[in-house]
C-alpha cells in the first residue's frame, strides 16, 4: 500500500491524533473513575488509592442502591416523564417549528418575537410556582411534562431546520399537484425532518432524565418521584453534614460516620446508576446529532 | 389550511394566560369555634392540618407518626420541605404549611424573617398559659434554655430539642496513638513541650515498624465547616472559641489578635517546620482525614485533634481503636478552658408554626405532648419496641441495623427532651454516648471554660452587620493562620500589621456586637457557666 501523504501531511495528521487522543482521555478519563470508583472501597476513594483499577473491589454501594424499591419506581417514573414529556414537546414543537419556517404565514415576527422574549425574559421561580399551583397541577406528574413542554431554544432549531431544508420550490410543485397542507407536513416535513425529530428527542430526555428541581418542588408523594430525586435523597439527606447545620450536635458520632461512609459509598454508584440509561440511548440517536445539530444551528 | 396552522399557533399562546382563571381554591378547614376547650384530648371533631418535614424517612411510614392522631384528634398530612430553595418559594407563594417538623439551623435565617413578617407564630405568647405543661416545666427548671432561645425582642421563632448531658457537646477531644506510644515506650504527654518530644520520636522511632520514616505525627482539620480541629487547640492556651469570640471577666474578646494565639500559631509553626504536621491538613476535609485514619495499611497519625473523638464502629474502622484520650496539655502560662457547644442549652429551630394554623393553642398542647421522655426516646431512636424498650422500667436502645433505624427515627430534629438525670434510671447510654460521657468527666469537664460565648441571638440588624464584619475578618484570620503556621510568612514580623489590619476591618465594632447580644443573654439568666 503506498502512502500518498507529504511528510508534512503525516507529520499533521500524527499531532493531530495525538491532540485527539489527550482530548478523548480527558473527556473519558472522569466517566471510567466513576465506574471504578463505584466499586471501589470508599476509603481508598478518598484516599486517593484509586487511579486505573478499582481497589478494595466491592458492589456494597450498588447493593443498597438497587435493594432500595424506590429506584425502581423512579426508574419507572422518570421513563414516563421522559417519555410523557418528549412526546408532548414534539407534537407542540415540530408543527410550530414549520409554520413557523413558512415565509407566508400571517403575523410570523410578532409570533417569533414572543417566543424569543421568553428565552431572555422570565417571569422567575415564584410566579411559576404560583401558576403551577393555581392550574392545580401540584403534586401531579403533569407538573413536570406540561411546563417547559415547548423549550424555545428547540423550536428556534426546527425552525431553521425546515427554512434551510425544505425549498419553496418543493411546497409550490406538491401545491400544483393539489397538495394540502396537512398531506405536505405529514408525507414530507416529517420524513424530511427525521434528523430535527431525533435532536428534539435528544434534548428533551436529556433534560427530563437530569430535572429534578420541578419535581422538588412540586412532587410530595414519594410514589411519583423521578429517579433523580431519590438519588438526591439517599446522597445529600446522608451527607446533610456537610452544610454544617445546627441540629448536628443532636447526632451521635457514630450515626455522623454512618452517614459519612454511606454517603462516600453511593456518591459513584448513583452516578452510574443516573447515567446509565443516556449512555444506552446515546449511541443511536448521535449520528443523527451533528448533522441535526449543525444545519439547525449554523444558517441564522 | 394554513391558516387554521397559524391561527392555532396563536390560540395555544393565549391558553396559558386563561387557565389561570379556572384555579381551585384551597380546602376550607373546619371553623375553630366547633373545638374543645385547649388542652383537652381527643379534639373532637378531628382537625386536619398540613405539617412539613425534612427527614429522611417518610412519616406515613413511621408507626409512631401514625400513632399520635387516635389519641389527639390532630391528623397531619405532610410536605417534604428538604430544601431551603422549596421553603423560600412555598413561603414566598404563600402555599405553606400550618406547621414545620424538623428544620435545622440551616433555616434559622429565614425563620428569622418570616417571624419578623408575621408568617411565623412568635411561641412565647402560648407559654404559661396552661396548655403546654411540659414546656413550661423544662422551662422552669432550665431559665438560661429559655433565655437562649429568645431573640432580643423577646420572640421565640421555633421550638427546640433539649439534650441536657453536657458530655455530649465538648468539641474537642485529644487523641494520641497508643500503640505509638507502647512501641517506642513513652508515656502520654501532659504538657505542650512534652507533645513536641513524643511528636519527634513518633518521626523518627519507626512507631509503625516498618522500616520507613513514613509516620505522620500530628494532624488535624481546619477546612470544613462541621469539623474544626485546629480550633480545638485553642483551648489548651486558654482560648475557649470556636469563632474566635470568647468571653473573659464578662467581657467578649477576639481571640485571634491575643497574646495566646500568638503563642499558639509559634508553637504550631516549629511543629510544622519540624515536619511534624500533616501538610494536608489545611486542605483536607473530614472525610479525607477519617479515610486516611481508617486507611487499612494501618499507617496512621500519631496525634490527632478530633470533634467528639471517635470510637470503633465497624471493620472499616478499626484503626480509631488504638487512640485514647488524654487531657488539654499545658502551655508554659497558660490554663487551658475547654469551650462547649452551646447546643446544651438548646438545638434551636427543630418546630415552628405559622399564621395560617387555625388552632394555634391546640396545635401547642399537641406539640408540647412530645416533650416527655416516652416520646422523645421514640423520636430519636426509633418507635417502641423495634427502636427502643422499655426493660425494667428503663428505657433501652436496641441494637438494629442503623439503616433501619434511620427509617424509623427523627436523628435529633425533633421537638424532644433527655434530661442528664434520665440517663442511668430510666434511660440506657448507648455506647457513643456512654464513650463520650467517660471521656468528658474523666479527662476535660474540669478544664470547662469559666464563661463561655454562647451564640446568643442577634437583632436582625445587628445579625446583617455581624455577617458583614465577619466575611473579611475571619478571611484574614484563616488565611495567615495557615501562612504563618506553614511558614509562608512570620507572625513575629506581621504581628502588628495584623492587628492594625483587623482593627481596620472593624474588629471592635465586631466584638462589640458579640458583647451587647451576650450582655443580653446574662441579663436574662443572671450567671452562666
Amino acid at each position: 500500500m503506498v502512502d500518498f501523504r507529504s511528510r508534512a501531511d503525516r507529520i499533521f495528521d500524527r499531532i493531530n491524533v495525538a491532540l485527539l487522543v489527550v482530548v478523548l482521555v480527558a473527556t473519558l478519563y472522569p466517566v471510567y473513575f466513576v465506574v471504578i470508583a463505584s466499586v471501589s472501597s470508599p476509603t481508598l476513594v478518598s484516599a486517593g488509592h484509586v487511579y486505573l483499577w478499582p481497589e478494595g473491589f466491592n458492589v456494597e454501594g450498588y447493593t443498597y442502591i438497587l435493594r432500595d424499591r424506590r429506584i425502581m419506581i423512579g426508574y419507572r417514573n422518570s421513563l414516563i416523564y421522559a417519555v410523557g414529556q418528549t412526546i408532548i414537546s414534539l407534537v407542540l414543537t415540530i408543527p410550530a417549528a414549520y409554520a413557523l419556517s413558512r415565509r407566508d404565514m400571517r403575523w410570523r415576527g410578532l409570533i417569533m418575537f414572543y417566543f424569543v422574549f421568553t428565552l431572555y425574559f422570565t417571569g422567575g421561580i415564584i410566579p411559576f410556582y404560583v401558576v403551577v399551583l393555581k392550574l392545580g397541577l401540584k403534586d401531579s406528574i403533569w407538573s413536570l411534562m406540561l411546563p417547559n413542554a415547548v423549550n424555545v431554544f428547540n423550536l428556534i432549531i426546527a425552525r431553521t431546520f425546515f427554512q434551510s431544508n425544505i425549498p419553496d420550490e418543493l411546497l409550490e410543485s406538491a401545491q400544483l399537484d393539489g397538495c394540502t397542507n396537512t398531506r405536505f407536513f405529514v408525507s414530507i416535513v416529517l420524513p424530511v425532518g427525521q434528523a430535527i425529530i431525533a435532536i428534539v428527542v435528544l434534548f428533551n430526555v436529556v433534560q427530563n432524565w437530569n430535572a429534578f428541581f420541578h419535581a422538588l418542588l412540586f412532587i410530595n408523594d414519594q410514589a411519583k418521584y423521578p429517579l433523580q430525586l431519590v438519588l438526591r435523597r439517599m446522597l445529600i439527606l446522608n451527607q446533610l453534614l456537610s452544610g454544617g447545620g445546627e441540629g448536628l450536635e443532636a447526632l451521635s458520632p457514630e450515626e455522623i460516620q454512618r452517614r459519612q461512609l454511606l454517603a462516600d459509598l453511593l456518591r459513584y454508584g448513583t452516578i452510574v446508576v443516573a447515567i446509565a440509561p443516556l449512555m444506552i440511548l446515546y449511541p443511536f440517536i448521535q449520528r443523527h446529532f451533528v448533522k441535526g445539530i449543525m444545519v439547525g444551528s449554523i444558517k441564522g | 389550511m394554513k391558516r387554521a396552522f397559524a391561527f392555532i399557533c396563536a390560540a395555544a399562546l393565549l391558553v396559558t394566560p386563561a387557565a389561570l382563571f379556572a384555579a381551585p381554591e384551597g380546602e376550607e378547614m373546619a371553623s375553630a369555634d366547633e373545638l374543645t376547650a385547649p388542652g383537652i384530648f381527643p379534639i373532637e371533631p378531628a382537625i386536619t392540618m398540613v405539617a412539613g418535614h425534612t427527614w429522611t424517612h417518610d412519616p406515613d411510614d413511621n408507626p409512631w407518626v401514625q400513632s399520635w392522631a387516635a389519641p389527639t384528634g390532630v391528623n397531619l398530612e405532610w410536605v417534604l420541605m428538604d430544601s431551603t430553595e422549596k421553603m423560600s418559594i412555598v413561603f414566598a407563594s404563600d402555599d405553606y404549611p400550618a406547621m414545620m417538623f424538623g428544620v435545622t439551623g440551616l433555616h434559622k435565617n429565614l425563620i428569622a424573617q418570616l417571624l419578623q413578617e408575621g408568617v411565623v407564630t412568635d411561641l412565647r405568647q402560648h407559654l404559661g398559659k396552661g396548655y403546654t405543661p411540659n414546656l413550661d416545666r423544662i422551662f422552669a427548671e432550665k431559665p438560661e434554655a429559655l433565655a437562649y432561645m429568645m431573640n432580643p425582642q423577646g420572640q421565640m421563632q421555633a421550638l427546640a430539642r433539649f439534650h441536657f448531658l453536657e458530655s455530649n457537646y465538648l468539641e474537642q477531644n485529644y487523641m494520641i496513638n497508643r500503640r505509638w506510644l507502647d512501641a517506642l515506650g513513652l508515656d502520654a504527654p501532659t504538657t505542650t513541650g512534652e507533645l513536641r518530644d513524643v511528636l519527634i520520636a513518633f518521626r523518627d522511632g519507626d512507631p509503625n515498624g516498618n522500616g520507613k520514616a513514613d509516620e505522620i505525627p500530628f494532624a488535624f482539620v481546619v477546612n470544613d465547616g462541621f469539623a474544626q480541629h485546629l480550633r480545638s487547640m485553642y483551648g489548651i492556651w486558654g482560648m475557649p472559641t470556636k469563632n474566635g469570640i470568647a468571653i473573659r471577666d464578662g467581657q467578649a474578646y477576639f481571640a485571634p489578635i491575643t497574646q495566646g494565639y500568638r503563642d499558639l500559631i509559634t508553637y504550631m509553626a516549629d511543629l510544622y517546620s519540624e515536619g511534624l504536621i500533616d501538610p494536608e491538613s489545611f486542605t483536607m476535609n473530614s472525610n479525607d482525614f477519617n479515610a486516611k485514619v481508617d486507611d487499612p495499611s494501618g499507617n496512621i497519625y500519631g496525634f490527632v485533634v478530633a470533634r467528639r473523638g471517635f470510637t470503633p464502629v465497624n471493620d472499616a474502622t478499626v484503626n480509631r481503636g488504638e487512640f485514647e484520650s488524654i487531657p488539654p496539655l499545658r502551655a508554659p502560662g497558660y490554663e487551658p478552658e475547654m469551650w462547649v457547644h452551646p447546643g446544651r442549652l438548646a438545638i434551636k429551630n427543630v418546630w415552628f408554626m405559622t399564621d395560617v394554623n387555625p388552632y394555634p393553642e391546640h396545635t401547642m398542647a399537641f406539640v408540647d405532648r412530645f416533650y416527655t421522655l416516652e416520646n422523645s426516646v421514640q423520636a430519636q431512636f426509633g418507635f417502641a419496641p423495634e427502636g427502643i424498650a422499655q426493660e425494667n422500667g428503663v428505657w433501652v436502645p436496641q441494637p438494629i441495623d442503623p439503616e433501619r433505624r434511620a427509617q424509623i427515627a427523627t436523628a435529633g430534629t425533633f421537638p424532644s427532651i433527655f434530661r442528664e438525670e434520665d440517663f442511668g434510671p430510666n434511660l440506657a447510654m448507648d455506647t457513643a454516648t456512654q464513650f463520650l460521657y467517660d471521656q468528658y468527666y474523666e479527662h476535660y469537664v474540669r478544664f470547662k471554660a469559666k464563661e463561655q460565648w454562647v451564640r446568643a441571638e442577634f437583632a436582625s440588624d445587628e445579625q446583617t452587620e455581624a455577617n458583614t464584619l465577619r466575611t473579611d475578618i475571619e478571611k484574614l484570620w484563616k488565611t495567615n493562620q495557615a501562612r504563618w503556621i506553614t511558614g509562608a510568612g512570620d507572625i513575629d514580623e506581621e504581628w502588628d500589621d495584623y492587628v492594625k489590619q483587623m482593627k481596620n476591618m472593624g474588629i471592635d465594632r465586631y466584638v462589640e456586637l458579640h458583647h451587647a447580644a451576650h450582655s443580653r443573654f446574662l441579663n436574662e439568666v443572671g450567671d452562666y457557666r
